[in-house]
């Protein structure tokens, strides 16, 4: 469990804090781990969680998970996680034939350009809702990531539309009961302008950011990267004004531990 | 000039808040939205991008009426479609005034605030946007039932081109960038603060352009002063610095009088003078002469070759 993190985040593990929407942003490193941690404090914290994953398939997170301690199979059984596996939904819009036709899939966008997002978000909701159309209790919309999409040809547009939505069921407020947290790429090396629009939008919608890099003065064995938390928490103006924090981290085995930059263990 | 705008002594009709992914204009807004509440009639409130309450808070919500662009702009709910309510929807063209138009309570002098623009500029280019506004400032009491007496448009500088910024830029008679936040707190401790940069066109065709900051308290109130740059005594360093290179040398390099006139009257080489004439160089004269010495072969003729013109 990353406690450091959550100390700095504010987010009690055994109450995982409702209304937020967490954007993870990495650059020229992975910081998929992140999306793990999530997955494995939402899990443990008793929140339902629908798991949109579009980079991975289920026995990574399952793997990983183990790993976390937080067995996965068990969770989906239970029907507290609710996998979505975007993975083989754009491999089967890739290979099927125009006989077949796209059906239900709910990612038709990939080959009908006139399509939009909506049927993936007609199955986010019925994941997550209850019949009523309203949230069952504390859920958590874990999309891992936003980028794959682009990268596949949605228009960030489209993708913005499809989180817009998405955001407006889980946590349009900070006193709702879902929230959300995604995971968008922005490498520094590459001009990729569709994703860095995408970025900025996700931004604006955001309440946390946390964005991972490498260190600025290269590869090192002890400080595997930096990461920088911003909150963009404008509701009360009595609040502090400290609202970006910067922590260095290393992953190990089973954890990641987070530390305050320049007090590595192996320095200090 | 931002506190005389959000206070109404200066008069803008449309105010438009640029801002940025790392500095907010939320809490601007705000501001202009408890603002507004207090002193016009009636306020607008056209919300794409944040619930209504983001904005509400602290202000007279009675004299508000909320347009919800932020549930469904798409229409993707079709089952939860409330046909009595007034939202606002992407699919078609918009139309800030018909929103106004159809709501009960009418009133002579509104306020229209959008939150914000950007939603709109994905869906329609540029120039349906600044013609929707364009109606709205030219709606009349007379014709339409209604006036807009200001309107307060965010605007997010980095999600679009140069194009429809410098077009909305070109509309607006109060543009308000806002810019890195202040470094240290306020003496006052709590509320936001920031710089930004305010261009203001006034009707008297009068353009102030001014860096300013900006302090936002806790019950929502903007107070703005003019940013002053530091004044550092340069030009007395300057003159500090300026060392006499003829100090401190074990040759002499100093002038007496006598050599400093003498040095005066030294004649130049290849400068013209008139008092002395060489006799081979021609007399300098304003018309020039030419002399011309045919060679053999040259055929000189003396006839005016323009002769038969006739103008």
């Amino acid at each position: 469990m990353f406690t450091e993190l959550n100390i700095i985040l504010g987010f009690d593990h055994l109450k995982p804090p409702k209304g937020q929407f967490v954007l993870i942003s990495d650059s020229l490193t992975d910081g998929s781990f992140l999306i793990h941690h999530f997955l494995s404090l939402y899990i443990k914290g008793g929140w339902k969680v629908c798991l949109l994953a579009l980079a991975q398939s289920f026995g990574h997170y399952n793997a990983v998970g183990q790993k976390l301690g937080v067995p996965l199979t068990q969770a989906r059984e239970k029907g507290q996680l609710r996998f979505i596996d975007g993975l083989k939904c754009s491999l089967q819009m890739y290979t099927c034939t125009p006989q077949e036709g796209q059906g239900e899939n709910p990612l038709r966008v990939l080959r009908d350009k006139k399509a939009t997002l909506r049927p993936l978000y007609d199955l986010v909701k019925t994941q997550v809702c209850s019949e009523e159309g309203v949230l069952d209790g504390p859920t958590l919309l874990l999309v891992d990531d936003l980028s794959v999409l682009v990268s596949l040809g949605v228009s960030a547009k489209d993708v913005s539309d499809f989180m817009h939505y998405c955001r407006v069921l889980m946590c349009p407020t900070q006193q709702s009961q879902g929230a959300i947290v995604s995971l968008v790429h922005k490498d520094a090396d590459v001009e990729d302008e569709e994703n860095s629009t995408l970025f900025r939008h996700m931004a604006y919608h955001g309440t946390v950011h946390l964005a991972v890099e490498g260190l600025s003065s290269g590869y090192s064995r002890d400080v595997h990267g930096q990461v920088t938390v911003t909150f963009r928490n404008v509701q009360d103006p009595s609040q502090s004004q400290t609202r970006k924090r910067r922590l260095q981290y290393k992953v190990e085995e089973r954890n990641v531990s987070f530390f305050a930059p320049g007090t590595s263990r192996a320095v200090l | 000039m931002l506190q005389q705008v959000l206070e109404g002594t200066e008069a803008s009709s449309i105010v438009v808040i640029e801002d940025c992914v790392d500095h907010d204009g939320r809490p601007v807004f705000h501001c202009f939205c408890s603002q507004l509440a207090k002193r016009c009639e009636s306020v607008h409130l056209f919300h794409l991008e944040n619930p209504a309450g983001v904005f509400l808070e602290g202000a007279n919500i009675s004299k508000v009426h909320i347009h919800d662009g932020f549930s469904d702009p798409l229409q993707w709910e079709e089952q939860n479609r409330d046909p009595s309510a007034d939202k606002i929807d992407l699919v078609s063209a918009p139309d800030f005034l018909g929103h106004l138009k159809r709501t009960p309570v009418k009133t002579s002098l509104v306020a229209v605030v959008i939150d914000s623009l950007t939603p709109f500029l994905q869906n329609y280019p540029g120039y349906v946007i600044c013609r929707a506004l364009q109606r709205l400032l030219r709606a009349r009491l007379e014709s339409d039932g209604i006036e807009v007496s200001q309107v307060v448009a965010g605007f997010h500088g980095d999600l679009h081109d140069d194009s429809t910024a410098a077009a909305l830029r070109h509309m607006a008679t109060t543009w308000v960038q806002l810019q890195e936040g202040a470094e240290s707190p306020t003496q006052g401790g709590t509320g936001f603060h920031g710089n930004c940069e305010v261009l203001h066109r006034r009707k008297s065709g009068k353009v102030i352009r001014q860096a300013e900051v900006y302090h936002i308290s806790p019950q929502w109130s903007l107070t703005s002063r003019v940013q002053k740059t530091p004044v550092r005594p340069v030009a007395q360093v300057e003159q500090e610095a300026q060392v006499d290179p003829t100090a401190n040398l074990t040759f002499n390099l100093r002038l007496t009088d006598t050599e400093k006139e003498a040095r005066s009257r030294v004649v130049l080489p290849y400068m013209h003078h008139h008092r002395k004439k060489a006799p081979n160089k021609p007399a300098a004269n304003p018309g020039g002469q030419i002399f011309y010495q045919p060679d053999d072969v040259d055929d000189f003729d003396e006839e005016d070759p323009d002769d038969d013109l006739d103008f």
